[in-house]
């Protein structure tokens, strides 16, 4: 019966099999059937990459990233997929962004748990510890502390930013105006995150270090 | 100052630019994107390490073109050493790639010649491949009884090294739900309405303690619905007691309408409320009808008066 249970459980699904098999491109497929949830973004991710397809899998990846935010292996996935791009490692951020960065690695639901249960420590020990003044600062720091990870929970449900997007095509020229007649004034190349503005059916605005313009959206994939 | 001046633009002739797209035909397979004219130089940060320790080589590109604009070259298979990854940087007029990058074997005595290839546009237009100057390099071995697990491994995938790690299962992933901020926002409010409630039981509970009496005034009627229905004699008794402030006993007296007149209610009120009590001791002990509902009538009048009296002082 535990042998029967095992073999349910951990038995390698064909798009598993496929890929162990080296049949990547038969893995990518059947696992594009699948809902998209983090790990089958992964493991396509894991197939694109094997494919050659690496600013895909980069693009993957990424969609998989705003799922499985603290996950070390995908993290190292992505990286060796923007070194296969020729992308640099980003610098060291400030204290500010990695700060904002952490806060941002837990999934929402995490977060908003965490903060509740802070709330609901800092706030009851505000009442009762109300007559011991050293209890009660430390008490009003948890309030503050979760009041400060609520408007950072709120400001990404409400007002979120523009989304990410990976280049897919081996280069995207950036032009001042969405037509393709506009000199180019910036390319970046596979691989590379930039951050969508805006878009139309056909141009997305983009923004990256090297400049910020229009390209055809087909050549950026939208992370989400 | 000319009186008759007027301001006029006029446009020049448009020029035509063509752009021609570089050429496929012997395009080196190393070629990013540098096009202009370059010159390249390397150097070491150390000459001499021990196996398995790691060195920086800085490639300087110098020169008139797209300096900023090609990617870095990937020193990919570059012998006998395995590139970890690199550190562009760049500044006016020089681009420097900082390569991070271990000796393979202690056979190495110099880092090779790295190459750059670049489209010069002419004339003649082409394509060129300038080269580094080696630099000698000693490598010395690892001490007696020193393993090194990534140089022993390389040359075969290691996930988590050079390779990928290995596909998820597919069970227990989450797709992105999507819901409504307002539901955010009432699980977040929710636990300072639970502190509101508990600083408002807290408060209430503190000022029961500090006036007892006080308290057991605020609940008597309360208190006299529950239990008129069993006893109404003595339910009666306890709310007039708990409402004058005094002991049970000290009601049944021929002094009780004085006793309510003092603590505010009227003459004729005072009177009803007495006579009632008589009449409820009576028949508790003599037989009678309870008065449930006359003395319920008279609980709700008094109820006004002594809350009115409570709220003036």
């Amino acid at each position: 019966m535990i042998t029967l249970l095992f073999m349910v459980l951990f038995q390698l699904g064909d798009a598993e099999r496929a890929y162990e098999e080296g049949r990547f491109g038969e893995a990518y497929t059947l696992f594009s059937e699948e809902r998209a949830t983090g790990p089958v973004l992964y493991n396509l991710g894991n197939c694109a990459f094997r494919l050659g397809r690496h600013a895909e899998a980069v693009y993957l990846y990424r969609c998989a990233q705003l799922r499985l935010p603290r996950d070390e292996e995908l993290a190292f996935n992505l990286r060796l997929a923007e070194e296969k791009c020729g992308v640099q490692e980003e610098d060291t951020p400030s204290f500010g962004t990695a700060a904002l960065g952490l806060i941002d690695s837990f999934l929402f639901s995490e977060l908003e748990a965490f903060i509740v249960l802070l709330e609901c420590i800092g706030l009851s020990g505000l009442v009762l510890l109300r007559r011991r003044p050293a209890a009660r600062n430390a008490m009003a720091l948890i309030v503050v502390l979760a009041l400060l990870l609520s408007a950072r929970l709120v400001r990404n449900q409400w007002f979120p930013g523009p989304p990410d997007g990976v280049v897919l095509q081996e280069k995207i020229a950036l032009r001042p105006e969405p037509h393709i007649d506009h000199p180019a004034t910036a390319e970046i190349w596979s691989g590379e995150t930039v951050r969508i503005e805006a878009m139309s059916d056909r141009w997305a605005l983009v923004e990256h270090a090297r400049g910020r313009g229009w390209t055809e959206r087909a050549g950026v994939g939208v992370v989400e | 100052v000319p009186a008759d001046r007027e301001d006029v633009s006029v446009t020049g002739n448009a020029l035509k630019l063509y752009i021609l797209p570089l050429p496929e035909e012997g395009r080196p397979p190393e070629f990013t994107g540098a096009v202009g004219r370059f010159t390249v130089s390397a150097r070491a940060d150390v000459r001499a390490l021990r196996l398995g320790e790691s060195l920086r080589c800085s490639l300087e590109v110098e020169g008139e073109g797209n300096l900023m604009f090609f990617r870095a070259p990937r020193l990919e298979g570059f012998g006998g050493f395995h590139v970890y990854g690199h550190i562009d940087e760049k500044s006016d007029g020089t681009r420097t790639i900082t390569y991070d990058m271990a000796p393979l074997d202690e056979a190495v005595t110099a880092i090779p010649s790295i190459p750059f290839t670049y489209f010069d546009p002419g004339p003649p237009a082409g394509y060129r491949t300038v080269r580094t100057r080696p630099i000698p390099l000693e490598v010395m071995p690892i001490p007696e009884g020193v393993k090194l697990t990534l140089l022993t491994e390389y040359g075969r995938p290691v996930p988590g090294v050079n390779d990928l790690f290995g596909l998820k299962p597919l069970r227990g992933g989450e797709a992105r739900a999507e819901r409504s901020p307002w539901i955010t926002a009432a699980v977040l409010c929710m636990p300072w309405l639970l502190a509101l409630g508990l600083l408002l039981w807290l408060r209430k509970r503190e000022q029961e303690k500090s006036d007892p009496l006080g308290a057991r005034a605020r609940r008597a009627a309360a208190r006299y619905r529950e239990r008129a229905v069993i006893d109404p004699s003595r339910a009666f008794t306890a709310y007039l007691a708990a409402r004058l402030r005094c002991p049970d006993a000290a009601v049944i007296s021929p002094d009780l309408a004085y006793q309510l007149e003092t603590n505010g209610v009227p003459a004729e009120l005072s009177q009803r409320a007495a006579a009632a009590q008589d009449r409820l001791v009576s028949n508790r002990y003599g037989g009678g009808a309870s008065g449930v509902e006359e003395t319920a009538d008279l609980v709700r009048a008094l109820e006004e008066v002594f809350l009115s009296v409570e709220e003036e002082s």
